[in-house]
């Protein structure tokens, strides 16, 4: 039951990564009036969880999670680095670089793990950084299952997501919670094959396309 | 007395109240006595604000380098990344720290109404709520966490006062009365009155009289 809690603290909207900013595109998707409405938000999860999450983050935070065990600083030092590189648009990597830190840095002042103390050194001395990296860190340090890793990811990325479509107007509080409840087993499934993976990958380019242009745009509420 | 780290301003106000050129009026009178200044501006859904400050301040009067004048979108949640969440403004201040040592102070400027707004204590050492006499001489008289819980309360736009029949007087009492006596100024940033009084306030409550960095180094 410790680890559950454990697990519910990492997830929630309260703990503070700075998740709510982000949209993951969805803002420039919503202007653009490609997606407009519950089903399109659902079908952009889905398919970004598959195509993105799963394959890239997930897999990302399980490596670190592994990496943790034996504090293997080496492959964490790669891994970030991969993470960091992959990331094409600006002002997600910058996010990502952001959310990560202070989220060790959250887990830090409350867990004792010289992975979590070299991991905030290293981020200030390299100018690196990563969220899911973070997680797959802090994921091990506190307890928690290996799988909890790329759960940890693939869930905030839908709630995260939600979140911003319900502060955009495109959906109501009530069609949030179904949607969440309705992304379940692809959340499940990126979480696993993060899990299972030992290659990095990812192919969205039409949503990478949209948070570029989103990076551009004057009037805007999340930072990408 | 040492500081650890570099004192931190919360400005918060509702939108519209003059937080931005409050900012564009401090920031000159902190570089003429020697102090370097950066600034965090939360935009609820628009650059704007930074854009005008960092052309005023960094293009217009060369004061401060561009990339210390830093816009952030809050995801429509100011409140939020001031208050509960403030790990992206943390990230930016700790960014700023490292590549700007000489760094005497840190502006972090978020909309936010008078109900809600406060800033984490962990951001902010000090906090400054503008509201302005358009909104109505009760204003102060009202309350809420804003006015009552900042450290200093800020009545702008006084030169508006005669055209919507605000008393500056009602407000004054009132401030004092709902504050139990903690300070408040009034100030009209449009023609630059009652600025230097602010700055006095931060120099001495935030930086306790110190003197700048580039001046004891």
């Amino acid at each position: 039951m410790r680890n559950m809690l454990n697990m519910m603290q990492l997830c929630d909207s309260m703990f503070p990564a700075g998740l709510f900013s982000t949209s993951n595109g969805i803002e420039s998707m919503y202007l653009a009036k490609d997606i407009t409405s519950g089903v399109g938000l659902e079908e952009f999860c889905a398919a970004y969880l598959q195509n993105q999450v799963g394959p890239t983050d997930c897999t990302a935070a399980a490596l670190a999670y592994k990496y943790t065990t034996t504090h293997d600083i080496e492959e964490l030092e790669l891994l970030d680095q991969k993470i960091t590189a992959i990331k094409t648009v600006q002002e997600s990597r910058r996010a990502y670089r952001r959310s990560g830190i202070q989220t060790v840095r959250c887990v830090a002042n409350f867990i004792q793990n010289d992975t979590l103390k070299w991991y905030l050194q290293y981020v200030s001395d390299a100018g690196s950084g990563s969220h899911p990296v973070a997680i797959g860190i802090c994921c091990c340090a506190m307890n928690l299952e290996h799988m909890m890793a790329p759960l940890a990811i693939s869930y905030s990325f839908v709630t995260s997501s939600v979140g911003a479509a319900l502060r955009l107007g495109m959906i109501h509080h009530l069609e949030a919670q179904s949607i969440m409840y309705s992304l379940q087993p692809n959340i499940l499934q990126a979480a696993e094959y993060g899990y299972a993976s030992k290659d990095i990958w990812q192919f969205c380019p039409q949503a990478e396309i949209m948070q570029m242009a989103h990076e551009s745009m004057d009037a805007k509420m999340f930072i990408t | 007395m040492v500081i650890s780290r570099i004192p931190r301003v919360g400005i918060g106000g509702p939108v519209g109240s003059g937080k931005s050129l409050l900012i564009e009026r401090i920031v000159p009178i902190l570089y003429d006595r020697g102090y370097v200044t950066g600034i965090i501006s939360n935009d609820v859904i628009s650059k704007e604000d930074a854009d005008r400050i960092r052309h005023t301040l960094s293009t217009n009067l060369n004061i401060i380098p561009k990339d210390l004048v830093v816009g952030l979108a809050t995801g429509g949640c100011p409140h939020t990344a001031v208050r509960e969440d403030p790990s992206m403004n943390l990230a930016v201040i700790e960014e700023m720290e490292q590549s700007h040592p000489e760094l005497d102070i840190i502006i972090i400027e978020s909309g936010g109404d008078n109900i809600t707004t406060t800033f984490s204590p962990v951001l902010a050492d000090y906090f400054i709520y503008v509201i302005d006499v358009a909104g109505g001489d009760k204003y102060p008289r009202k309350g809420g966490l804003g006015i009552q819980s900042c450290d200093l309360l800020v009545i702008n736009k006084i030169d508006l006062a005669p055209h919507v029949d605000a008393n500056l007087e009602t407000m004054s009492k009132d401030s004092l009365r709902i504050r139990d006596q903690r300070p408040f100024l009034m100030s009209d940033c449009r023609h630059n009155t009652g600025v230097d009084s602010i700055v006095d306030h931060i120099i001495s409550d935030i930086l306790f009289d110190q003197a700048p960095k580039a001046h004891t180094q």
